[in-house]
């Protein structure tokens, strides 16, 4: 019995573990999925595609045309500071609407870990920048191709790469803001006020000292500052990720809390 | 296939159930009676997963709700009071994602999604969008999404509340229809729905069982009269005299100009005496009916028993 016990744990087990863990992926997938089509089933998708698209477009034509600079800083910052204004309003229907139609009770009852709903819905949301960010391409594209080659485009890339760890930062807290209620503006306004904070709190406290230092620490926005000047912080990488898994966690725990409330 | 011991829910310091025990046999379709606010949604959301007890256990084919919920919500179905659905979705995509999330792997979805619509009468609206249907379809599509991943067991919270009484026997049949094929808890608080569709009633109020029967035993055993309506061509003139003269017959009441009811003690069927004796005297039975007793009645008898 032992050794049958053995044999089937080593021979079925990893193959299994396999199928399972593909299923599960596939299943927390077509969560994500599903979340995209209803997202982009609702004019709420392209307003703030709208929106996104020509602020970008207007920052660059003013720093290309007027500014006459490859230097797009400034640029991938607004598109930054943009994203605290207009991603909350993607993220806020994500599980506040589940919430308010009852469709919660259906994702929790199906054999679906809250780690699955969590997860699609962030992926869902997070779709929505990947297009976003997609649509902006024609920034390095133009640049590269009018300068006849000689723009350096690294710095773009890793402007992008910043905007993907800092978006993926800034959806999870949306995803978090909107596993509190079933009341979609609140998870918007719990969204752009944390976000907000990121961005100002280094602001009272320019300069040297340990709140500053603290006040920079915690800001998403210093910590993104680098990738747009072509710097790629490994110890800013990992706070965005670990911004991102603690927020989803927090969430997690959140959709968990109606077990124990 | 379920057994529920002890089961308490406490929300802060309301106490929504206290000590609830019962079980369910396969196959069998259980009928959860009692007002609003009885604990008959708390139930049915710690046996589906939902929730956690605060003591007592719940077992679904063997498996703990608690310590076994994905297995469990993977063998339930479960269509919650709201009918909770994606209006921006069509029928057959929102049956096909539930089907998916439920488990069904994708090679059988076609056919399971098929199965459903089929089932429950959804092949003319499969292709709208689900915002755009009538209060019926959306609750035959809520009955649909709790069946498209073949659950041994179906749980449905107040399953016909809201539909128009066509809709409701439709509603009905189809459940009645999968009697014995899966083990069905449904709850409601129309007393003829129990009798229509289920093997068994739990009466439930105030987070506890206060009976456990048959319809039929139910009604009998909280019946305290026979009641028969009759409703007569020709009143003659001492009608209420007239009709006490009838054996068995302990109370007479007018009740309206020529509808009167009889009472007879429980368990005394005089159905057959009284309509004899109306024919002979040449009154012109016009309808002659048994008064069903509904839960409210059921209920006012059980709570002032207490």
């Amino acid at each position: 019995m032992a050794q049958t016990a053995t044999k089937v744990l080593v021979t079925v087990k990893p193959k299994e573990l396999a199928g399972r863990t593909w299923e599960w992926l596939a299943i927390t997938f077509t969560i994500a999925l599903r979340e995209v089509r209803s997202l982009f089933s609702s004019q709420i998708a392209y307003v703030t595609l709208a929106f996104f698209e020509l602020w970008a477009g207007f920052f660059f034509f003013a720093i290309a045309r007027i500014g006459q600079t490859s230097d797009m800083r400034y640029l991938f910052w607004n598109m930054a500071v943009i994203l605290f204004i207009v991603l909350p309003m993607v993220t806020m229907r994500l599980l506040a609407e589940e919430r308010r139609l009852g469709t919660m009770e259906l994702l929790l009852t199906s054999p679906v870990t809250d780690w699955q709903v969590v997860l699609g819905k962030f992926f869902g949301a997070y779709a929505w920048l990947l297009i976003a960010l997609g649509l902006t391409f024609y920034v390095p594209y133009l640049m590269h191709r009018f300068s006849g080659g000689t723009v350096d485009l690294g710095p773009y890339w890793t402007a992008y790469l910043g905007l993907l760890l800092f978006g993926a930062a800034a959806t999870a807290v949306g995803v978090f803001w909107s596993s509190l209620t079933d009341n979609q503006i609140i998870a918007a306004f719990g969204t752009f006020g944390t976000l907000l904070l990121a961005y100002v709190i280094t602001w009272p406290t320019e300069g040297t000292g340990t709140l500053a230092e603290i006040c920079r620490k915690l800001s998403l926005y210093y910590r993104y500052q680098d990738f747009t000047a072509g710097l790629i912080q490994l110890k800013d990488a990992f706070f965005f990720v670990a911004l991102t898994i603690a927020s989803l966690y927090l969430a997690v725990q959140s959709l968990s809390s109606r077990h124990w409330r | 296939m379920i057994e529920v011991s002890n089961l308490a829910k406490v929300y802060g310091e309301t106490v929504a159930l206290r000590d609830v025990t019962f079980d369910v046999r396969e196959g069998e379709i259980l009928g959860f009676l009692g007002p609003n606010g009885a604990g008959k949604t708390t139930t049915m959301r710690i046996l589906t997963g939902f929730l956690s007890p605060t003591a007592g256990t719940a077992k679904v084919a063997g498996y703990d709700v608690v310590e076994n919920s994905l297995e469990v919500r993977r063998i339930t179905g479960y269509l919650p009071e709201t009918v909770p659905l994606y209006n921006e979705m069509r029928v057959v995509d929102y049956l096909g994602y539930m089907a998916r999330i439920r488990g069904v792997p994708r090679k059988r979805l076609r056919d399971r999604v098929d199965y459903v619509v089929e089932r429950c009468g959804l092949r003319e609206v499969a292709d709208r969008l689900i915002g755009h249907l009538s209060k019926g379809y959306r609750q035959r599509v809520g009955i649909a999404q709790a069946l498209v991943h073949d659950p041994q067991v179906l749980i449905l919270d107040e399953p016909t509340i809201g539909l128009d009484p066509v809709q409701v026997r439709e509603v009905r049949q189809l459940i009645k229809s999968m009697a014995g094929e899966r083990t069905i808890i449904l709850s409601t608080h129309i007393l003829p729905e129990v009798s229509m569709t289920c093997e068994r009633v739990l009466i439930i109020h105030k987070g506890r069982i206060v009976a456990e029967d048959t319809p039929e035993g139910l009604s009998r055993r909280l019946q305290q009269n026979e009641r028969l309506l009759v409703r007569l061509a020709r009143v003659p003139s001492q009608p209420i005299s007239a009709l006490s003269q009838l054996d068995g017959v302990v109370r007479v009441e007018h009740v309206s100009d020529n509808l009167f009811a009889l009472e007879a003690p429980p368990g005394h069927d005089i159905r057959e005496k009284v309509a004899e004796f109306i024919v002979h005297n040449g009154w012109g039975l016009l309808e002659l009916r048994r008064e069903e007793m509904t839960l409210e009645d059921i209920f006012v008898n059980l709570v002032t028993r207490e």
